[in-house]
């Protein structure tokens, strides 16, 4: 009978596994730690290492399916990054994929590319975001369409937005990046930085496919205000004439209800339902 | 489930010869329904619950789906995880599926999870904790469970036990059902130097429901378990031996990469069923040849 414990075997055999130091300390000395000599002569360093090499091939598979854009931007040093990311953050749960919401901050942290694009971060907080969309399973409440030119109408209901709805401001214009590096053109081209809003949500008519909509910053605000919830159209008109105080109010009105409709068009919005039942009445 | 796993097996469903559902070779799957018996999906896909995974879900159901996972590590000498198990226990209900299966390996330890089929010493107290795992399980879960053999490059250190006579005790103490990759016994025999036939001989073959079988990968002295390339013919005679021995509920071809013309993975599978026709037939044969004398 074994004297060393399933648990210490596991430990110290995922110690090398996991970490290119843990192999690499273990090719050179032969040894592992935890373990005593009696297990060390039992293992052959060419078979250990294609366990090693199959998990880092593993880690890298699937951190490229999250982030292949920001890893083409990366280039050649994209290895020693990836293995280092997951050495950092260990994986606790059943689906890897759940472990790379830290990949953004890892970079803005550890990533030495940033000098050359300093984009790179907000790019895979980009690509992060729309990998997020794919897993939501929210249940989309849809309302009914009112005139929007009636007062009483406004006053009395809300909008309903999509609930998969992700908004974030970035600092480089992340979309049209994304676009060039995915055609291949990113080094070619540098960017201002500068405040750009971005909405992303499921398209409400078929939900595998993920639409982004680039943003005002009054849009902005008003869709955080709206997906609070708790506004009636009335009060994000009146949102907004306080964010515009040099506008004439019949204008920002109007361009705010122009606004509204533009995002039920493009599924931003998926209609309006009453503040609460009995207030809904007719003009 | 307080019957013996035989008396369990002999009310599955037999499914036929069934394809690994792969986003890949999607559309050419659906197809193809007349030529393919049944589909098995990787579990973990389908507990995310995104659109996307919904959709495809939707779109296999005129198939029968059996779940295949590559996450549960019983081998781990973590705590289980019941947040998995619930999600699968969903899946296996919305999809009717007659029994389900994963992999006598470990993928990590608490707070460092690889992500991969990670071999376990064939150890006493291995097997302990591996069978109070499944017993467990198999209560939490109600469906039947089939424990496969994993394709391994290395002996773990620590083991008292061949790998026939890990599997066996395992198994037979949890009392679950065993799906026999043939290639990975194909592969660990090269590997570490047994014989196949013997290997499959030694196992408890009355537990088998459901066989793998797939293509691999000579890389130097070790063979790896690709799933990228065609089944070669000494895989083939692992599986005829094996039916001749056991009638399985259902064959799959697994393909993972390096996918070639879909005609290609239909000719494969009309191999397949073409040795378990012979071998049923082989079966009856002797069956009735014993019956008169």
């Amino acid at each position: 009978m074994s004297l060393t414990s399933l648990k210490e075997i596991q430990e110290a055999m995922v110690g090398i596994w996991g970490s290119r130091k843990g192999f690499e300390d273990y090719a050179k000395s032969g040894q592992i730690p935890g373990l005593g000599n009696e297990f060390e002569s039992q293992l052959d360093p060419n078979r250990v290492k294609l366990y090693f090499e199959d998990v880092s091939t593993r880690r890298a598979q699937v951190t490229r399916n999250c982030y292949s854009l920001t890893l083409r931007v990366i280039g050649k040093n994209k290895t020693g990054l990836v293995e280092k990311y997951w050495e950092k953050y260990k994986s606790s749960s059943s689906n890897p994929i759940f472990e790379l919401a830290n990949f953004p901050k890892f970079l803005r942290d550890e990533c030495e590319e940033l000098k050359d694009f300093p984009y790179l971060a907000d790019l895979a907080e980009y690509e992060w975001m729309r990998r997020e969309l794919q897993l939501d399973s929210s249940i989309l409440e849809c309302g009914s369409f009112i005139d929007l030119k009636s007062s009483s109408k406004r006053q009395l209901h809300k909008p309903v937005a999509n609930a998969t709805i992700k908004l974030r401001r970035f600092g480089y214009p992340v979309h049209q990046i994304a676009s060039r590096t995915a055609a291949g053109r990113w080094r070619k081209h540098r960017y201002e930085a500068g405040d750009f809003y971005l909405a992303v949500y499921q398209d409400p008519k078929d939900r595998t496919e993920t639409r982004i909509q680039g943003l005002g910053q009054l849009a902005y605000k008003l869709l955080e205000v709206m997906i609070s919830g708790r506004s009636s159209y009335e009060e994000l008109i009146q949102y907004a004439v306080e964010e515009l105080p040099d506008d004439k109010l019949s204008r920002t009105r109007n361009s705010v209800i122009e606004m509204l409709r533009q995002f039920n068009n493009c599924g931003i919005l998926l209609g309006s339902i009453p503040l609460n039942t009995e207030a809904t009445t007719d003009d | 489930m307080t019957e013996s796993f035989q008396a369990i097996k002999k009310n599955l469903p037999k499914l036929g010869v069934g394809l690994g559902f792969r986003t890949e070779i999607a559309e050419q799957t659906l197809i193809n329904r007349d030529s393919i018996d049944f589909l098995e999906i990787i579990t973990e896909h389908y507990l995310l619950n995104g659109p996307t995974e919904s959709r495809d879900l939707e779109r296999t159901l005129e198939f029968q789906l059996i779940p295949h996972g590559i996450e549960l590590s019983i081998g781990n000498v973590a705590e289980l995880d019941f947040d998995y198990l619930k999600k699968l226990k969903q899946l296996l209900k919305r999809i009717n599926a007659p029994w389900w299966s994963d992999h006598l390996s470990f993928t990590g330890v608490e707070g460092n999870r690889l992500h991969d089929l990670l071999p376990l010493p064939f150890s006493r107290e291995a097997v302990d904790h591996v069978v109070k795992r499944i017993r467990v399980i198999q209560e939490f879960i109600e469906t039947p469970f089939l424990l496969e053999n994993v394709s391994s490059y290395m002996r773990m250190p620590g083991s008292e036990f061949s790998e026939a006579e890990f599997i066996t005790e395992v198994v037979e103490q949890a009392d679950c059902g065993l799906l026999l990759d043939v290639n990975n016994v194909y592969v660990n025999a090269f590997n570490h130097n047994y014989d196949p036939f013997d290997f499959i001989n030694q196992l408890p073959l009355d537990r088998v429901v459901e066989i793998h079988i797939a293509g691999h990968k000579k890389q130097g002295s070790v063979i790896i378990d690709t799933h990228g390339a065609r089944i070669i013919q000494p895989v083939y005679d692992l599986l005829a031996h094996t039916l001749r021995k056991t009638e399985a509920r259902a064959i799959l071809l697994e393909r993972d990469q390096l996918f070639p013309k879909f005609a290609m993975i239909l000719s494969e599978i009309e191999k397949i069923k073409e040795i378990a026709f012979s071998a049923s037939y082989e079966s009856t044969t002797r069956r009735t040849s014993s019956a008169k004398t």
